[in-house]
């Protein structure tokens, strides 16, 4: 009966040791398990040409991690963000034209690698703006419910002579929500859309001249615009009190080297509902005065002494 | 007699001597070729020298001496003395945020005045290919009067807070450096050079844990679990930051038995409701979330997932992200799961995915 309890024991003893050896042990809540550099790629590419780029991806875990690669096209209407989640209406050409090697990596614990991205270009395509998702997956078996992740490489490619007209940014939208501002904040909604055959990184920012008082700069937020897509900008200030007169708002916008676009707009601002009050009130004290003879007879007093 | 004799020789004589002399004064110096047609003499050049034919008026060039003129030249004052402006000191060029694709440069003043404009000319292979900074702190092949921005204020360099310049390439080294004009014809000498290298775009991306188990759903429990979560940890450099997207593979099954999504109130992401009924959904932490109103889980609030690829956004951190890059930010999923009373004894499973990707 002792040598079962010995035995029994030693068996529990080394089938704990042995599962705790070899049950993997991922980040914990603070931690990132895979990092990708880089994590946009911007390229400038050439019909029937074929280039070659880098990616580095590390295993930020103290575990052995199988990672696969694969590579998608995304939908990117999405005016705010870009990137719309759900499935693109047509695939990108560029998710042909595109090779990864390996797909499926294997890393020791911290260990980084190189991927190899090849990009093939046909020698007769449209020119103009292609864009792509390479994502890498670590694979984790788990019990229960798996929660699995994806890490997305944006890749951007500009196949053929960069366009450089002045005009690839046409301002589809620059609107303020109302004519009169009473008060802060005040809103406007702009939106461009990418008129070229290139995408460019748009820099948008509004200069406030007041009536009375300096102009004073509101740089906005740069956002990349695909060809022909649309990017908005919802836009909330808050002006340097008082807010009284008329303000001139001119939006820049510019597509790079130096190339600007400026449009003007006015909005008003003034307190129109205190005002209105304070007219109430006082037409109210000025009625009761002037209809009240006890009151005119006292000020009649008051002023006379 | 005598003295009218007298008379007459000396008035004789006069007229002789006198006639040669004013002969001689009234002559002018004359070869056979040339002659000097008139002249005279004035008080050493100065204003007022003339005669009726010529007149000579101060030197040219000096201040207020007014205009040389005849009936067919005009000479005007002379040019002004131009100062060439200060040479500015090396400006300070630096990525304090680990940036891929942009640098922050300080330029110096140079104790110029404040209608001084600056240029700044930058490279990346030390000068051999020069490219300036544009008036949109973009880089461009040429430098047009429109690049020349004053020190601060308005459409300027930013003073001594500095502006980035944009459109740069990743791991890379550029050198810049500036000049000084004021006016025409004073422009300084370029600076010093000041030199900075930018960073790769990276992502990092982990959730833990790696799977969701829920409680054994009984009537103890009131066959609820709300205590299963997941960490969403994102680190990265990317100027407009990143967004995280999940959906599920399907409702949670076991063999031909589901536990339906949350669908009471037509909860979705972009409309989450407060719990009731059954269902399979979830909740985020993050009070900033783009697709709808910022803060429209907090209550908490839950949603369904979607089952379409690659989901709704469940966590985010947008741009722009100049100062600091975001490293090991965490946001929190909170799942909940209620089945009905007379759902079927089983192992319910699905797949969760979570997808981060760059915001552009």
């Amino acid at each position: 009966m002792k040598r079962f309890f010995y035995i029994l024991t030693l068996l529990i003893i080394s089938s704990t040791l042995f599962f705790l050896k070899n049950t993997p042990t991922y980040a914990q809540a603070t931690q990132p398990m895979l990092r990708i550099s880089p994590a946009i790629l911007p390229l400038q590419l050439d019909p029937g040409t074929t280039k070659e780029y880098m990616v580095t991806v590390e295993n930020l875990t103290n575990s052995a991690l199988p990672v696969h690669v694969s590579i998608e096209s995304f939908d990117s209407n999405n005016e705010d963000s870009g990137f719309t989640p759900g499935t693109p209406s047509e695939e990108s050409p560029l998710v042909k034209w595109t090779s990864v090697s390996p797909t499926d990596l294997l890393f020791a614990p911290k260990e980084k690698k190189t991927v190899t991205l090849t990009v093939k270009i046909p020698a007769e395509v449209p020119v103009g703006g292609y864009y792509e998702m390479i994502y890498f997956s670590p694979l984790i078996s788990a019990t229960g419910i798996p929660v699995n992740s994806k890490i997305g490489l944006l890749l951007l490619a500009n196949i053929g002579i960069q366009d450089d007209s002045t005009q690839k940014a046409k301002l589809l939208t620059y609107d303020f929500n109302k004519w009169l501002f009473e008060d802060n904040p005040v809103t406007t909604t702009i939106r461009i859309q990418n008129t070229s055959l290139n995408y460019f990184d748009a820099k948008v920012k509004l200069e406030i001249q007041p009536l009375f008082g300096k102009p004073k700069e509101y740089p906005l937020d740069e956002k990349i615009i695909l060809p022909g897509k649309v990017r908005r900008w919802l836009v909330t200030l808050n002006l340097d009190k008082p807010l009284v007169g008329i303000y001139w708002s001119k939006l820049i916008i510019s597509t790079g080297d130096g190339k600007t676009t400026t449009v003007v707009k006015q909005f008003y601002a003034y307190p129109l509902t205190y005002t209105l009050i304070i007219i109430a009130i006082l037409a109210i004290l000025l009625f009761a005065i002037i209809y009240n003879k006890r009151i005119l007879r006292a000020i009649k007093l008051f002023i006379k002494g | 007699m005598k003295k009218l004799r007298i008379l007459l020789f000396w008035s004789l004589f006069l007229l002789l001597i006198s006639e040669p002399i004013s002969t001689v004064l009234a002559s002018n110096p004359a070869s056979s070729n040339f002659g000097i047609e008139e002249y005279s003499f004035g008080s050493g050049g100065t204003i007022g020298s003339n005669s009726s034919s010529f007149s000579l008026y101060g030197i040219s060039g000096e201040v207020e001496q007014g205009t040389n003129a005849s009936g067919n030249f005009q000479l005007e004052g002379g040019l002004t003395n131009l100062i060439e402006a200060n040479l500015p000191s090396a400006p300070t060029l630096t990525n304090p945020s680990s940036t891929y694709d942009r640098l922050k440069i300080v330029i110096d003043n140079g104790n110029n005045p404040s209608d001084t404009t600056f240029a700044i000319a930058i490279s990346s292979d030390n000068f051999v290919t020069i490219q300036y900074v544009k008036s949109d702190y973009t880089i461009g092949s040429t430098l047009t009067n429109a690049d020349w921005l004053p020190y601060s204020g308005i459409g300027s360099w930013g003073g001594s807070t500095g502006v980035y310049i944009t459109g740069l390439q990743a791991n890379t080294t550029y050198k810049v450096k500036v000049k000084a004009r004021k006016g025409s014809f004073t422009e300084s000498p370029y600076s010093a050079v000041a030199s900075a290298t930018t960073d790769v775009p990276s992502l990092s991306f982990g959730v833990s844990p790696t799977s969701v188990i829920f409680t054994n759903l009984n009537g103890s429990n009131s066959y609820t679990d709300t205590t299963q979560t997941t960490d969403l940890t994102t680190s990265t450099n990317a100027y407009n930051g990143y967004s995280v997207y999940a959906h599920e593979t399907g409702p949670l099954t076991y063999l031909s038995n589901t536990i339906p999504d949350f669908t009471a109130g037509s909860a979705s992401n972009a409309s989450p409701q407060t719990w009731s009924g059954i269902g399979f959904g979830y909740t985020t932490n993050d009070t900033d979330l783009a697709g709808g109103t910022a803060n429209r889980f907090s209550g908490p609030k839950y949603a369904p997932f979607t089952t379409s690829a690659p989901g709704d956004p469940v966590a985010d951190h947008t741009g722009p992200i100049i100062t600091t890059p975001i490293n090991n930010e965490t946001f929190t999923i909170s799942y909940r799961v209620t089945a009905a009373s007379t759902t079927p004894a089983g192992k319910y499973l699905t797949n969760i995915e979570y997808i981060v990707v760059p915001q552009y």
